[in-house]
């Protein structure tokens, strides 16, 4: 057991960083390079998973409360977005769309098999996909936790929300890198 | 007569009058005469009345009617107003032919067997056009065009003339109606008054005395309209069919059974340098007729538009009071564009053939909805600003989607990170610990705890409430005083009262 199955995406791009998926430029800090082949655990403020889905086509399974107006602002390509509303058997629908999609957005399974999680990382490599589920995995390949600081714009009995901080922080094995982002009306940027 | 049984059977619709009502449309109420040339070519019941007749020239019709309105024939306008009535009639039977304005004709032979035969498919027709805002209409089927117009100029809704008796229903007709008038005069002195009548000399004479021009009129006469039927346009493509000789009632063998006609159709569409974005569907059961049009965001395949066939049926079977029906015959009646008006833009980002294949195949195995594809839309409430399509199915456009609209209501600021299809029901209570409530769009306490099914917690800023009037997630329409939150566990919320209690419309995430 424990053996890592490493297919390369193209032959003869070993040792080479390879760029991974783009995601919205206010995450690049945390995540240079984009994100990886692999499983990310997400865990917080579930728009920040919007901010991953900005690269190719990109799918969200099982996560039929998710703001699509939110989507947008984070800079989601809705015209590149597909939904699955119902998620079924955890791993058979998600290995089927990992088959397709660029980067799939989906809830963490109630549990998995070190064995099951491992073909579907290996599978996620040999196909350059990302898989980002929102909750705990097995060794991801990075954990992203991200959390209110504050909200702008309402006060007491006046006012509207107007500004959501936001902290950021990606932790993989050995580095943790931080941002805090503002979510505005307009779009997000650098807090 | 050897020839009668070969002459095409045409339905024909009729819509009386269509000179009259296109004028009408810029001329506005009042006795209104149509004018061409110096002379009244058609008139509408108003004048008709006050003395007006068709061939009556415009200054005399002036004398008898002064105050009618006179409006300069305009083929152009009739004809492209009319389009709208063959558009409709195309939407039942494929392949319809515009002689002229007013007068629209198809081959009866395939919706004939479509629908169950001709009585049945000239129903059809009729009730698409009176569904279509054109009451008016009359349905003629006959052997070629002559006889099926003469039928349909009946008085009644649907006439129709069996095969190989049009000769013998157009015989008591007057022999006027060929329309040719110095044949029709030269007729008269002959004292030849019906179609009957003309129809019984020898064809060689008519030819020698009359020319090419009475051939073909005296082919009329005998029910032996030749006659070629060209549709309008090829936008529509060719529809294509088949029949079941028993019903089928496995949607599994419906599908099958279409997919040779399928296949061929894609290809045909495919060799004439067009691609095919929208098509509809019929399907008849012994109960009936239903038809439903799909639309494909880039173009169809054969498997896709079988999809949609399949998934046509399982409607069917959910929908159809009592037992569904077994399935008699399936009709596709493609909408074609040429290629190149398509090239880009239209087709949108397609996704590769690899991930059509995943999607599809999990839409084969869960259903149409188990892959969505979302556009947001403008709307006041959350949850309705944003409109999901099935996959493959081509999306509302931006105008019903009223995106460019402004939206008063709709909460300022970032949007929220999760919005409840449906509002969950929360509680919400003062200081004391009392349930809040709302009155008149003005709160009896401050706000001081949210209570979520995850649990308890302060508020630690508040606004509102907002009143938005409209129909909220449920049919009626509703009033609601709409507030947003700020909990110690610095969550954001929105919220609504209606109906008495608290409802979470969003969270902020």
């Amino acid at each position: 057991m424990g053996v890592d199955v490493r297919i390369p995406e193209v032959p003869g791009s070993w040792g080479a960083p390879r760029p991974g998926r783009e995601v919205h430029p206010v995450l690049r800090t945390v995540l240079p390079g984009g994100l990886k082949p692999g499983v990310y655990s997400l865990t917080g403020v579930t728009s920040v998973a919007f901010g991953l889905l900005v690269d190719g086509w990109c799918g969200v399974a099982g996560l039929p409360e998710l703001g699509m107006e939110a989507a947008h602002e984070w800079g989601v390509d809705l015209g590149r977005l597909v939904l699955v509303p119902r998620v079924g058997v955890w791993l058979e629908t998600v290995a089927a769309l990992i088959e397709g999609l660029d980067v799939l957005l989906a809830p963490a399974p109630p549990g998995i098999a070190p064995a099951a999680a491992q073909r579907l990382t290996a599978r996620l490599r040999s196909r350059g996909a990302a898989l980002v589920v929102l909750g705990d995995w097995p060794r991801p390949r990075a954990v992203i936790h991200a959390s209110t600081v504050a909200w702008h714009g309402l006060g007491w009995g006046h006012g509207h929300i107007a500004g959501q901080l936001i902290e950021v922080s990606v932790s993989s094995q050995h580095t943790r890198r931080q941002v805090t982002v503002l979510r505005g009306s307009d779009g997000v940027r650098i807090g | 007569m050897s020839g009668s049984a070969e002459v095409p059977r045409v339905l024909l619709a009729y819509l009386p009058g269509w000179q009259v009502r296109t004028a009408r449309v810029e001329a506005g109420p009042g006795p209104l005469a149509v004018v061409s040339g110096g002379v009244v070519v058609a008139c509408c019941a108003g004048a008709a009345a006050e003395g007006i007749v068709p061939g009556l020239r415009v200054r005399d019709a002036q004398l008898r009617c002064p105050g009618a309105i006179l409006v300069e024939r305009d083929e152009r306008v009739e004809a492209e107003a009319f389009e709208e009535a063959a558009d409709v009639i195309e939407r039942v039977v494929p392949e319809v032919h515009v002689p002229r304005p007013g007068v629209a004709a198809v081959r009866v032979r395939g919706p004939a067997r479509f629908y169950g035969g001709e009585l049945a498919a000239a129903r059809a027709v009729w009730q698409a056009l009176r569904d279509g805002g054109f009451g008016e209409a009359r349905i003629g089927v006959a052997d070629g065009m002559f006889a099926a117009e003469q039928a349909a100029r009946g008085a009644r809704p649907v006439s129709i003339v069996s095969a190989g008796r049009s000769a013998e229903y157009l015989s008591e007709k007057e022999a006027d109606l060929l329309g040719d008038e110095r044949l029709v005069r030269t007729l008269h002195q002959l004292g030849l008054r019906t179609l009957g009548q003309f129809a019984a000399l020898p064809a060689r004479d008519v030819t020698a005395r009359f020319g090419e021009a009475g051939r073909v009129a005296h082919l009329r006469a005998r029910g032996q309209d030749w006659s070629a039927l060209e549709p309008r346009s090829r936008r529509r493509g060719h529809g294509a069919g088949v029949n079941f000789d028993e019903p089928l009632w496995l949607a599994s063998q419906v599908v099958e059974g279409s997919r040779p006609v399928v296949e061929q159709l894609v290809a045909e569409i495919a060799a004439a340098g067009g691609v095919c974005t929208q098509a509809c569907i019929m399907v008849r059961t012994g109960l009936g007729v239903t038809e439903r049009t799909w639309s494909h965001p880039w173009q169809f395949s054969v498997q896709e538009l079988l999809a949609r066939l399949e998934w046509q049926l399982q409607d069917l079977a959910v929908t159809e009071a009592g037992e569904p029906d077994g399935v008699l015959a399936v009709q596709f009646l493609p909408t074609v564009h040429p290629a190149a008006e398509h090239a880009e833009g239209l087709f949108g980002d397609r996704p590769g053939e690899h991930l059509m294949h995943v999607l599809t195949q999990l839409q084969g195995r869960d259903g149409r909805s188990a892959v969505l594809v979302p556009a947001l839309r403008g709307d006041r409430v959350v949850g309705q600003r944003c409109v999901l399509t099935p996959f493959g199915v081509a999306q509302p456009g931006p105008r019903d989607r009223r995106r460019d609209q402004p939206w008063p209501g709709r909460p300022a600021g970032p949007a929220p990170g999760i919005v409840f299809p449906r509002p969950r029901r929360v509680g919400l209570r003062d200081s004391s610990g009392a349930p809040l409530t709302v009155a008149d769009g003005v709160l009896a306490a401050e706000p001081a705890w949210l209570e979520t099914p995850s649990g308890r917690s302060a508020v630690t800023a508040w606004a509102g409430p907002w009143p938005v009037r409209q129909r909220w997630w449920g049919e009626r329409p509703v009033s609601l005083e709409r507030l947003q939150l700020v909990t110690s566990a610095q969550q954001a919320w929105l919220v609504a009262a209606a109906g008495g209690h608290w409802w979470a419309e969003a969270c902020y995430g």
